[in-house]
């Protein structure tokens, strides 16, 4: 998509913050930033499918604390993403348990990790883990959870969307179907203990 | 799954839009319910997974558009593409060799001649003791003065000339290119050298009859003689030619 005129960081930030045109926010993410962030990758032991995969947890962990308010715009967005790549794409070689994770290199890097970042990415593991089960949820179950959450559409276009006969069938549906993640997030032994865990802290 | 709550209550709560005295209650609640805790922290994260979810697909959608649109030149080379890089190098660098040595052959096929090999050959010049002998010192004065011609006619009329003398003659031939009567005149003294067991004008022979030999395409007897004053290094001529010079021949013999 070719943009008629960059958006400044400040733009981009709003536009992810209030949902208000986010395609031309990301677009432009994507060609600002995309070869700074894979030439860091490349350049520290991954490959051109490594960049393009990670630079997607990056763009995620990004747009999570603009909409979390973890970022405000502190820095430069520029930075900003610099700084998650680096977190994100030394936890993965930690995680791989690859040589050249232990390389002197990233042994030297290990005090720049912001532990904000990494708290984020912790998070986010939490995160996919739901977003898998969220995937597996039948097709229709998606779309109503997808329109009302995430598009945050008026239960009346989506039941027009959707055909639904009515708003009170769109209302049922949708109960049921969240009712369904949610019980699923909370049968996970796994998940259910790391949630604990974070409530502890609270 | 908690009794005292729905979904909606629960999801009104964690985004402040229960109504206060519910919200109050429900926080009371929360504190020695542990279950209702997480159940909320399940909703809670449901619904960031459903958000998220969303921003994944046009985080995916964004980037499939981009790499499709992006122009190879501006691609990043990975940097453990290095041996690669190393190899490429190494090709270039060879075949930019290649390319100059290619370049070299057939600038040396097409300038090469017998004249490029012996334009810097030195002139013989007569020393300056002087034989007693009248018609001698003539020919020798005719050399001198580059009469080769004379010398020439002054030399057949000699019945026994001196070595100096034939070589001399030789070497007016040699100056007037009849290069096969000044090799015929070489040889002889050669000849000569050999009867008489001496070596007179041995070394300037061999040194002229190169070029000689060069004129008239005899490049294999130029090659020996060339080789005979390069591998003796108390040759009078041993620094006249070199490893090039053989070369030259080289190049010469692939051009016939």
């Amino acid at each position: 998509m070719k943009l008629s005129r960059n958006l400044t960081d400040q733009e981009i930030l709003n536009q992810i913050k209030s949902k208000t045109n986010p395609n031309q926010a990301i677009s432009q993410l994507y060609s600002q930033h995309y070869g700074m962030l894979e030439h860091y990758i490349l350049q520290n032991s991954g490959s051109e499918d490594d960049a393009a995969d990670w630079i997607q947890e990056v763009m995620l962990v990004f747009v999570k604390m603009v909409r979390e308010e973890k970022f405000r715009g502190e820095s430069s967005i520029k930075s900003f993403l610099y700084s998650i790549c680096k977190n994100v794409w030394i936890t993965e070689l930690r995680r791989r348990k690859s040589t050249l994770a232990r390389h002197e290199r990233y042994e030297g890097e290990k005090d720049q990790i912001d532990l904000g970042i990494t708290e984020q990415i912790s998070r986010n593991e939490n995160l996919k883990f739901v977003m898998g089960l969220f995937e597996k949820l039948g097709e229709k179950c998606k779309q109503v959870l997808t329109l009302f959450y995430f598009e945050e559409l008026p239960m009346k276009e989506i039941c027009e969307r959707l055909d639904f006969s009515s708003e009170q069938v769109l209302r049922n549906k949708k109960y049921k179907c969240l009712q369904s993640l949610t019980e699923q997030v909370k049968s996970s032994e796994t998940l259910s203990q790391n949630l604990l865990k974070a409530l502890r802290h609270e | 799954m908690n009794e005292n709550y729905t979904l909606e209550e629960l999801e009104a709560f964690l985004y402040g839009e229960l109504p206060a005295d519910k919200a109050k209650k429900l926080e009371e609640d929360i504190k020695t319910d542990l279950a209702l805790r997480s159940e909320l922290e399940a909703l809670k994260i449901s619904r960031e997974a459903i958000d998220m979810a969303g921003w994944k697909e046009m985080i995916q959608q964004s980037q499939a558009e981009f790499l499709l649109n992006r122009t190879e030149d501006k691609k990043v080379k990975p940097l453990n593409s290095g041996s690669a890089d190393f190899f490429l190098w190494s090709k270039r660098i060879a075949a930019s060799m290649a390319f100059v040595l290619v370049a070299m052959a057939g600038y040396l096929l097409f300038s090469v001649s017998p004249e490029s090999i012996t334009s810097g050959q030195v002139d013989y010049r007569i020393p300056v003791m002087r034989s007693s002998e009248n018609l001698q010192t003539e020919l020798q004065e005719a050399f001198a003065e580059k009469e080769f011609q004379k010398v020439i006619d002054l030399g057949s009329q000699l019945d026994a000339p001196s070595i100096e003398a034939s070589f001399l003659v030789g070497m007016a031939h040699l100056q007037l290119n009849q290069f096969a009567a000044a090799e015929e005149a070489f040889l002889a003294i050669e000849q000569t050298n050999q009867q008489n067991q001496s070596l007179e004008f041995a070394d300037q022979v061999d040194y002229y009859l190169v070029k000689a030999y060069l004129s008239t395409g005899q490049l294999e007897e130029a090659e020996v003689r060339m080789r005979k004053i390069i591998d003796d290094p108390k040759h009078t001529y041993h620094q006249n030619f070199g490893k090039s010079d053989l070369f030259k021949i080289f190049i010469l013999k692939l051009k016939n």
